[in-house]
């Protein structure tokens, strides 16, 4: 039985750590599209899913798997064509309306014509809030753009214009964070760091975090669980990361974790 | 030097070419004039040129400012509604390719033989153009922009003004610079067909009493106000492309 | 977002309906005497396009008026493709070239006519008028299309030997094609719009002369009627502009 399979420690429950922001409820969600007449695509087949708060799990699958779209699901770009999504118990529209969901892309949607600073500002003035500015410049400090509050996107290389992508997504706290690919379009040196840097960042916040990769080893560096999705739509299965946290850069030379690694990508092609 | 040269040749072959050409095509000279002709009479007669220049110039620069602000419009509008949009879109586009100076007649019929008429013109003509460029740059939005504005919970209002606006300026600067011809154009045909004022009455006039001297002078006065014109906006939207590069 | 079949069909019902609303506006406006009598009704200006006796005094002239265009268009992009292709050969030479291109372009048409009437007769400027209006759009477009190739192609055409004269023949021009075929959309527009404009400084027939002549004469059925008929032929060659550049897309484009 492919569904549902564990690997390795499940480690729900267990993460000792503060937790925070909003569960997720994810109860036999399909979605189906029509591209052509007379063809029905089914992206997303009955999943079911459930994230703790304060849980970082992490998606990983072949393209058109459906972890996008699930994505999209969950951060109400799309709606369902059956099941049901509930975060802290709410539809997804609903923490659209006030505001408290983060999200990143692989583009990171950075407004050009705006420097750094203002596109931090962003987030408050589309929720009618007052900017707190010590808290963007607190932001850029974190994700180690410090002194590049005036500049210009373009001028900004594409590991430093997702950090400030990542900045922007906390700016208001938010119960959920979704990340789609973050790091998809960087180099994997430029990956790995920023790896290392969303851990670091992720540390001291442990917001209820979504991240859809095709990195394996992004995926078990940063997640409390990864889920490992088959076409079309389903999962194939769960794997709990039994290494303790804080994550360091040490662990990504680890044997445990090569082997961790090796099992799960020859589970993500078989 | 060189520069200057390697930049003006053609032009510079044209005035020779020209002024050759009517010293030995033994084409009568109150036919056909001289560059230098026709300088002198911008020199010796400047007060005949700036009135009607002055004339077509506020014309053509306040039906610019109209016609783009009511494609503008418009083009707000059918963004806010997708049934707008549908309506309107493929009717304008279709509309580009008439020839809309031949519905300047039509305009005179129904406006009457007036000043305002020109006007009124000027910015029928710049409208349409606007509205395609204000439209397809309202669209031209950053990649997974519109999606971070959904999600962030963005009302209609902030995606208007902090996204899509913002996201169309260097399509408008594009505008400016076609609509800066395209007025100057609308403002000369509607002066000549109306005759009631400005370097299209002019033109018409001197061309109709054949002194070509004045005729060609109105016309120098109107390639370099076209001119003008255009390079001012190309100079304004070169500056923007860099502002948001 | 990829358009389904439904966003597709209600994309062409809606351009549809806007074309009868258009439509119906117009015939309501008409009939209801709105505009007064300088706005007839679509069906009245309809009734005199296909009255036998105007219909065909409307198409000699539009026969006119297709001549001019299509000359001015023949001649304008030849002079302009040739020029781009010998600016591409002799570099030097091209910025003085665009410059004079550029000015042109800024040149309003009705700046020219005292000039054309005189250098050429009054029944040539709508032709030249037009080839002049198409000029500087085909030449930008032969420019911008030639140069548009990517280099990496440019690169392995030297690789294989071949001196500027081959590559240009086997790679820029073929590669120019979709520009020149989208540039050509908008010459087409381009060479009505000189040709009616020309025809308003003194030729002996065509539509632009019908219309002027009729908006004087207070013909307000007939100055429509023709207006009708430039705007249906401007349209229909911009829509077989427009399907030339498809299909050009499709065999040459990326």
């Amino acid at each position: 039985m492919r569904d549902g399979r564990v690997i390795g420690e499940d480690r729900r429950g267990s993460t000792g750590k503060s937790m925070s922001g909003a569960g997720l409820e994810i109860r036999d969600l399909s979605k189906r599209y029509t591209p052509r007449r007379g063809v029905v695509v089914e992206a997303i087949r009955h999943l079911d899913l459930g994230v703790l708060g304060g849980e970082f799990l992490a998606i990983v699958g072949p393209s058109g798997c459906g972890k996008t779209t699930l994505l999209h699901l969950v951060a109400g770009l799309e709606q369902p064509s059956s099941g049901s999504v509930r975060i802290g118990g709410a539809a997804p529209e609903e923490l659209v309306r006030r505001h408290r969901l983060g999200i990143a892309f692989q583009d990171s949607a950075l407004l050009p014509w705006l420097s750094v600073e203002n596109n931090l500002a962003l987030p408050f003035k589309l929720a009618g809030l007052r900017v707190n500015r010590d808290r963007v410049r607190q932001l850029i400090d974190l994700v180690g753009l410090k002194g590049f509050e005036p500049t210009r996107p373009s001028q900004l290389s594409g590991g430093m214009r997702q950090r400030a992508a990542i900045a922007r997504s906390l700016c208001l706290e938010p119960d959920v964070l979704l990340l789609d690919e973050p790091f998809g379009a960087l180099d994997v040196v430029t990956r790995r760091r920023l790896n290392i840097e969303l851990a670091r960042i992720w540390r001291d916040r442990a917001i209820t975090t979504l991240l859809v990769t095709h990195s394996v080893e992004e995926a078990l560096f940063l997640s409390d669980r990864t889920v490992v999705m088959e076409k079309p739509g389903a999962i194939a299965a769960v794997v709990g990361v039994p290494f303790p946290r804080p994550r360091t850069p040490e662990l990504l030379r680890s044997d445990e974790f090569h082997r961790l690694t090796d099992q799960v990508t020859l589970c993500l092609h078989s | 030097m060189r520069r200057f040269l390697a930049q003006a040749w053609a032009v510079i072959l044209l005035l020779v070419a020209w002024y050759w050409w009517v010293r030995h095509s033994g084409l009568n000279a109150i036919v056909m004039v001289t560059p230098l002709a026709v300088a002198r009479q911008l020199i010796h007669n400047p007060s005949e040129y700036l009135r009607p220049a002055l004339h077509t110039i506020e014309v053509a620069l306040f039906g610019m400012g109209g016609g783009l602000a009511c494609g503008m419009l418009l083009a707000i509008l059918a963004w806010m509604s997708r049934i707008l949009a549908g309506l309107t879109i493929p009717l304008a586009l279709l509309l580009t390719s008439v020839p809309v100076v031949c519905l300047i007649p039509v305009l005179t019929r129904l406006f009457g033989y007036d000043d305002r008429t020109v006007f009124v013109t000027v910015i029928i003509l710049c409208f349409l153009p606007g509205f395609v460029f204000a439209t397809s740059g309202m669209k031209a939005l950053p990649p997974m922009a519109r999606e971070y504005f959904v999600v962030q919970g963005a009302g209609w209002w902030n995606q208007l003004t902090r996204l899509a606006l913002p996201a169309a300026v260097p399509s408008l600067a594009v505008a400016l610079r076609v609509l800066s011809v395209q007025s100057v154009l609308s403002a000369l045909v509607a002066e000549f067909l109306l005759q009631t004022g400005g370097l299209g009455f002019l033109i018409a006039t001197s061309t109709s009493d054949l002194d070509m001297d004045q005729a060609l002078a109105a016309s120098v006065v109107t390639i370099g106000i076209g001119l003008t014109l255009y390079l001012v906006a190309s100079l304004i939207e070169r500056r923007i492309v860099k502002y948001y590069n | 977002m990829e358009k389904t079949p439904s966003r597709r069909t209600s994309n062409t019902i809606y351009a549809g309906l806007g074309l009868v609303l258009f439509l119906a506006l117009w015939q309501w406006a008409g009939k209801s005497g709105i505009g007064g009598p300088v706005l007839p009704a679509v069906s009245d200006v309809a009734v005199t396009l296909f009255a036998p006796e105007t219909f065909r005094l409307l198409a000699r002239s539009a026969s006119s008026t297709l001549a001019s265009a299509a000359k001015g268009l023949l001649f304008g992009s030849s002079l302009a493709v040739l020029l781009a292709i010998v600016m591409r050969l002799l570099s030097p030479l091209r910025p003085g070239l665009d410059r004079l291109a550029l000015m042109v372009n800024a040149t309003p048409p009705i700046a020219l006519g005292p000039v054309l009437i005189v250098v050429f007769s009054r029944s040539q400027t709508p032709t030249v008028l037009a080839a002049i209006q198409v000029f500087f759009l085909m030449y930008v477009a032969a420019s911008t299309g030639l140069a548009g190739a990517p280099p990496a192609l440019r690169d392995v055409m030297t690789g294989f030997g071949a001196n500027s004269w081959k590559r240009l023949l086997h790679l820029e021009l073929p590669s120019a094609l979709p520009h020149l075929a989208s540039g050509l959309k908008a010459a087409v527009s381009a060479s009505f719009m000189g040709a009616i404009l020309g025809e308003w400084f003194g030729a002996p027939q065509g539509l632009g002369l019908i219309i002027l002549n009729a908006m004087q004469n207070f013909q307000i059925r007939l100055m429509w009627a023709a207006v009708a008929m430039t705007a249906t032929l401007s349209l229909t060659a911009f829509l077989a502009a427009a399907t030339l550049e498809q299909a050009v897309s499709r065999r040459f484009g990326k």
